[in-house]
């Protein structure tokens, strides 16, 4: 056996562990599991809430589109009462007016 | 300093709603008989909307406006019969019954055997026009603070020939035409 062969020899030979070694595994293991898990950014509970958010944003913005919608044909439909309205006012003063000129300048002959 | 508001609010509301006149049942009765019915019933709050809805740009849209901003209500009850005596003195008769002084004046009465055209002016500003022909009847009544100048803006802006009111209230002309032939 030459010299290179002992000093493998001696490399490779089996030690027993040291005593405060399996204690601190064990005490290592214990702090991991203790240790809360890291929040997901894309986990489950949080993809719940930004899709029931999501559908919340899109209900809201339907309903208030709507009532805009409505309030539109509705204002619509208000105005062109209001400009029959005058025509027909306008009308009938012109028409009142056309039949009291006459005499009101006869009156003035 | 809010009662006094809140007084003030009450009188202007109690102003409008003594220039309202009240349109009797048989007018409404009259729609079965007529040939074409023009019902407008514009309250304080239909009239927001619909100046809201109005355009600056155009002029008759803008000039409209301008003056539906000073009132408060426009009501109207039009009708035009096939034939002559489709409706009587008395069907409008509650309404002169209304416009009694010193809260309403008779600026304008024009009355022939077939004919009677009548304006009436509110001490607050509110207007009622009566117009009585063979077949046609009309009563408009506008609530607010509406002008002379106003009522010269309506007769000469909207005071358009009979025939393009006519189409735009969807009253057929056909019958007239026949008449003048």
């Amino acid at each position: 056996m030459d010299r290179f062969e002992q000093e493998l020899k001696d490399a490779m030979r089996r030690e027993p562990a040291p005593d405060w070694l399996a204690d601190a595994v064990i005490a290592r293991v214990g702090a991991e599991r203790q240790r809360k898990p890291k929040p997901e950014w894309f986990g489950w509970a949080r993809l719940r809430w930004v899709a029931a958010s999501m559908v919340l944003a899109a209900v809201v913005s339907g309903v208030r589109f709507e009532q805009q919608r409505e309030e539109r044909i509705r204002g619509e439909e208000a105005k062109q009462e209001l400009m029959v309205a005058f025509q027909v006012t306008g009308t009938k003063l012109r028409q009142v007016e056309q039949r009291v000129l006459p005499v009101m300048h006869r009156g003035q002959e | 300093m809010k009662t006094k508001l809140f007084v003030m609010v009450l009188a202007a509301a109690g102003m409008m709603a003594a220039q309202q006149v009240k349109l009797p049942a048989a007018l409404d009765k009259l729609a079965s008989k007529a040939k074409e019915v023009t019902n407008v019933t514009l309250g304080p709050e239909l009239m927001g909307i619909a100046t809201k809805f109005m355009d600056d740009n155009k002029s008759d849209e803008a000039e409209a406006k301008k003056i539906a901003g000073k009132l408060r209500g426009v009501y109207i009850r039009s009708y035009e019969f096939e034939k002559e005596g489709e409706y009587t003195e008395a069907d409008y008769a509650e309404i002169r019954d209304q416009l009694k002084p010193p809260e309403w004046t008779n600026i304008v009465s024009s009355r022939s055997k077939k004919e009677t055209s009548e304006i009436y002016m509110h001490r607050d500003g509110g207007l009622l026009i009566l117009s009585a022909e063979p077949r046609e009847l009309t009563v408009v009544n506008i609530v607010g603070k509406i002008t002379a100048e106003d009522l010269g803006g309506l007769s000469g802006q909207f005071g358009v020939p009979n025939v393009v009111v006519k189409e735009k209230a969807k009253v057929k002309i056909k019958p007239e035409k026949d008449e003048e032939e």
